[in-house]
């Protein structure tokens, strides 16, 4: 027990966050002023929104140890419902993106709820199955639905997403999940996977809270279909299919399941590997760049076969670790 | 405070439990002893919900508890050990215990996901209390450590205690002394009559160590081939003939 | 009328012999090492552009001896796969075999992709496809036939080998008890290569006979492998009976939908007839109840 180590308490959660939107909203303004380079700004909007989507799902297949396949599933959803909330529903500017990115987290996280309701009373084993197969059809079904543009998509999106509001939203999630983690939550959560009978027989209900994370899980990835489709202006159901999917799990597992950070770093390691990747290789031949697409599963394979754990294991930084209890009420 | 009639339960050919009964009365210790695959751990199973019986009925303090599933069972009062111990290993001790106190957390979803005022409050104060609780059980000291890095004696008392968090009023435990140490048993059977006597529960236990069944049970029930073959004082029954030739075999037969 | 009922008969048999010949492989995989391989859809479609490759790069091969060469070529990439990415962790954390599963079969994948380009395509060496005509204006190809009857031609085989044969029996005893079965002297690698073999050989039969039918691209592995998985579960996982009745039941229901509803269902009604099924028989209909030991 330490009870001196004061060190590093610079490092905190308040301050990386305030750090982060201060930062981006540094770079947007130099952005805007042709100070910063537009590509950069273009990679760090889109690791945020990946962030986003890899840490929430690792609330299911890392903290739950579960295997739950179809996350894009409900990325679509979330970016079908903010996209048409934006561009049928005649809203004040101003209200136009959390209104919508609302709408996203709202739909996006029934469905999940409602698809967690019939998987785990029933097929739990086959969860992995059930939601790919979910995914395809969320897939499917949009397709075939002409008043959101079927295989043709939706246009004319309004960009409403800045490198500002992802990073609102990155730290957003980040603060409503680790609050989550470092709750009775997250233990039964951890409870469950480390031993859901022992979980069971002390009183949780599995079901109910396996389903209560697939939800949030589901949400959040609604709020980075939001955001994506705000910001892509243009969204097709091919979008969010089993290749979108499968992206967001190497960048889970390259970062480690059950570890916050080790999805920041295992999105931005990926993010920026597959960039230099499609720069590097592309130079020597513009037919090599595509090589990353056999590079990024050979990372999954390899890393299970060595560390397993991925970057982080389940690790956290020290400002997303759960704060010591000690008696008397204060925090360490 | 527990009343077992008739249990019955096969597992595709083979009847493991063949009209099993119990009386388990409130402030009760009893054994379950018998020879290694008579059911023993299954009736644990059978009562805990693990396994929905073939036929049989529970009654918990009188009401009925029949097919209830495992966590409502819980949530009335049964608790449980395992014969191989099923720790939160990858937790800490503490954690272990804490999340054994879901139960009167004391705050919802929306207060844990924003840490306000209540989660903060109510943390705090679980914290103090599962701390007291740890320093009861003499594992306050090593609360930091990951459970699976414990001793093995600890690790049992670790559990033990993480069935009593749930605040039962019937105990199970399967075969807490195996794998220990004389000294060891002798700090168990002390753990677990101070346990009896101060959270007001039965217990029912489940032990091949006759040291520690003689000295705390003041009922025994025997079982062989899922059926109970002999019940009563512990040291009447142990002494009878049928319960000998059930765990040595018939002495007539070997010659 | 009666021509269309014949013909729609006939197009779920069809669909159901190439379902089995995929399920076959997972539940063969599943029984011996309790693995779902994600990347049995992509061996599946593996087997359909090996065999497309061999008549692209041998004119002329017959279609009779291109089905066999590919069926032994991606056996031996099965083999391979499980050398290579499954062997090692055979013991380790389940969920870390189901990743390495699934990332080789992204890797098959796109391998192919970048390999023959992303479009679908018919492989040109046709099995005999005359037109036979019947009484009542029913027209039957002869190729949809000769697929049907080839496929269950290799599903007796199976069954012969894995009921009436040594390793066979083997497989068999593996699936039940792997530890066992190591004392008693069998070469475990042995035989979990052999089921590998087999079932690469089989779904890549599958996907030759896909490819004849309908057509083949590098992601078809999916759709179907994910239809096939569950028709699998539907029959029962770890039970080879139970995969050919689910593959069966499971493409008819498909092309009935397809047939009398929408085509736009077919997905929909496969998901909704896996959890229907489910919940009445939570093992399948030919599983045997796995009891958890606690």
């Amino acid at each position: 027990m330490n009870m001196g180590e004061k060190t590093s308490t610079l490092i905190t959660f308040r301050n990386v966050a305030l750090g982060t939107l201060i930062t981006a909203a540094l770079l947007q303004y130099l952005g805007s002023l042709d100070l910063f380079n537009h590509y950069y700004l273009h990679i760090l909007t889109i690791i945020g929104m990946n962030i986003i989507l890899v840490a929430s799902l690792n609330l299911v297949n890392g903290y739950l140890g579960e295997f739950a396949l179809g996350h894009a599933g409900f990325m679509a959803v979330g970016a079908y419902t903010a996209a048409l909330i934006t561009l049928k529903l005649p809203l004040p500017a101003l209200l136009r993106l959390p209104l919508s990115l609302a709408g996203g987290v709202i739909a996006a996280g029934v469905i999940g709820y409602l698809v967690g309701l019939v998987t785990f009373k029933t097929v739990g084993d086959y969860l992995a199955i059930v939601t790919l197969g979910f995914n395809m059809i969320i897939v499917n079904a949009i397709q075939n639905i002409d008043y959101v543009g079927g295989p043709r998509g939706l246009t004319g999106i309004p960009k409403e997403t800045s490198l500002v509001t992802v990073a609102l939203c990155v730290v957003l999630t980040y603060w409503i999940l680790s609050n989550l983690v470092d709750s009775i939550y997250g233990r039964m959560w951890l409870s469950i996977r480390e031993n859901a009978i022992a979980a069971e027989l002390i009183g949780i209900n599995v079901n109910r809270i396996k389903n209560l994370a697939f939800t949030i899980a589901a949400a959040f990835a609604g709020l980075a279909g939001g955001l994506y489709a705000e910001y892509q202006q243009f969204i097709t159901p091919k979008s969010f299919d089993y290749l979108r999917t499968t992206d967001i799990l190497v960048m889970l597992y390259l970062g480690g399941m059950g570890s916050l950070s080790g999805s920041i770093l295992g999105v931005v390691v990926y993010t920026l590997l597959m960039e230099i990747l499609r720069n590097v290789l592309g130079m020597i031949a513009p037919q090599l760049a595509d090589l990353r697409m056999l590079i990024s599963p050979l990372i999954l394979v390899i890393i299970m076969l060595t560390r397993q754990y991925g970057l982080m294991g389940n690790r956290e930084w020290r400002w997303l670790q759960p704060k010591r209890k000690e008696v008397g009420g204060g925090d360490a | 405070m527990l009343k077992i009639e008739n249990f019955s339960k096969s597992f595709g050919g083979l009847k493991a439990i063949d009209g099993f009964n119990l009386e388990l009365g409130p402030n009760d210790i009893h054994g379950i002893i018998g020879p290694n695959g008579a059911g023993k751990t299954t009736v644990f199973n059978l009562i805990t919900g693990i396994y929905p019986t073939d036929s049989g009925r529970i009654w918990l303090g009188g009401a009925e508890v029949t097919g209830l599933p495992s966590d409502e069972l819980c949530r009335l009062g049964i608790s449980r050990t395992f014969q191989n111990i099923r720790l939160f290993k990858q937790m800490t001790v503490w954690d272990n215990i804490l999340t054994a106190f879901h139960q009167r957390i004391g705050y919802g979803f929306w207060d844990a996901a924003f840490h306000l005022s209540g989660f903060r409050k109510r943390e705090s104060q679980i914290c103090l209390e599962s701390l007291e609780f740890l320093e009861r059980f003499g594992l306050a000291e090593r609360r930091f450590e990951l459970a699976e890095n414990l001793p093995y004696g600890e690790q049992r008392r670790l559990e033990i205690a993480r069935a009593l968090a749930t605040n039962p009023r019937i105990l199970l435990l399967d075969e807490p002394a195996a794998g220990m140490n004389p000294t060891e048993v002798e700090g168990l059977i002390g753990l677990i009559r101070d346990i009896h006597r101060d959270f007001e529960l039965s217990i029912l236990l489940i032990e091949h160590h006759m040291p520690v069944v003689l000295k705390l049970c003041r009922h025994v029930q025997v079982m062989d081939f899922g059926r109970t073959i002999a019940s009563g004082d512990p040291h009447t029954v142990t002494g009878d003939p049928l319960v000998i030739k059930a765990y040595l075999g018939d002495p007539e037969e070997n010659l | 009328m009666l021509a269309t009922v014949i013909q729609q008969l006939l197009n779920a048999a069809q669909l159901g012999a190439v379902y089995a010949l995929i399920a076959l492989g997972y539940t063969m995989v599943y029984g011996t090492i309790r693995l779902i391989n994600f990347a049995h859809g992509d061996i599946f479609m593996l087997g359909g552009f090996i065999g497309f490759l061999l008549v692209t790069l041998i004119p002329g091969l017959p279609v009779f001896v291109m089905i066999p060469a590919a069926m032994l070529l991606t056996a031996l990439v099965g083999v391979l796969i499980e050398r290579v990415a499954y062997r090692k962790l055979r013991n380790a954390q389940r969920m870390s075999l189901v990743i390495t599963a699934l990332g080789v079969g992204i890797f098959l994948e796109n391998l192919v992709r970048l390999i023959v380009g992303p479009q679908a395509r018919q492989i040109p060496a046709q099995l005999p496809n005359k037109a036979l005509k019947f009484a009542n204006g029913v027209v039957i190809t002869e190729d949809k036939i000769l697929i049907i009857v080839i496929s269950l031609l290799l599903m007796v085989i199976l069954w012969l080998f894995v009921n009436k044969t040594l390793i066979g029996t083997a497989m068999r005893a593996v699936a039940d008890n792997k530890d066992a079965v190591q004392l008693m002297g069998v070469n475990l690698n042995l035989v979990i290569s052999t089921t590998f073999a087999v079932g690469s050989a089989l779904a890549a039969a599958g996907g030759i006979f896909f490819g004849q039918a309908y057509s083949i691209d590098p992601y078809m592995g999916i759709d179907l492998g994910w239809k096939a998985f569950i028709a699998a579960v539907i029959g029962g996982i770890g039970s080879i009976e139970g995969a050919v009745l689910g593959s069966f039941l499971l493409a008819g229901v498909e092309v009935l939908t397809v047939a009398y509803l929408s085509s736009n269902l077919k997905n929909g009604i496969a998901f909704g007839l896996l959890i229907v099924l489910l919940l009445i028989r939570p093992n399948g209909i030919m599983g045997r109840a796995e009891l958890k030991k606690v």
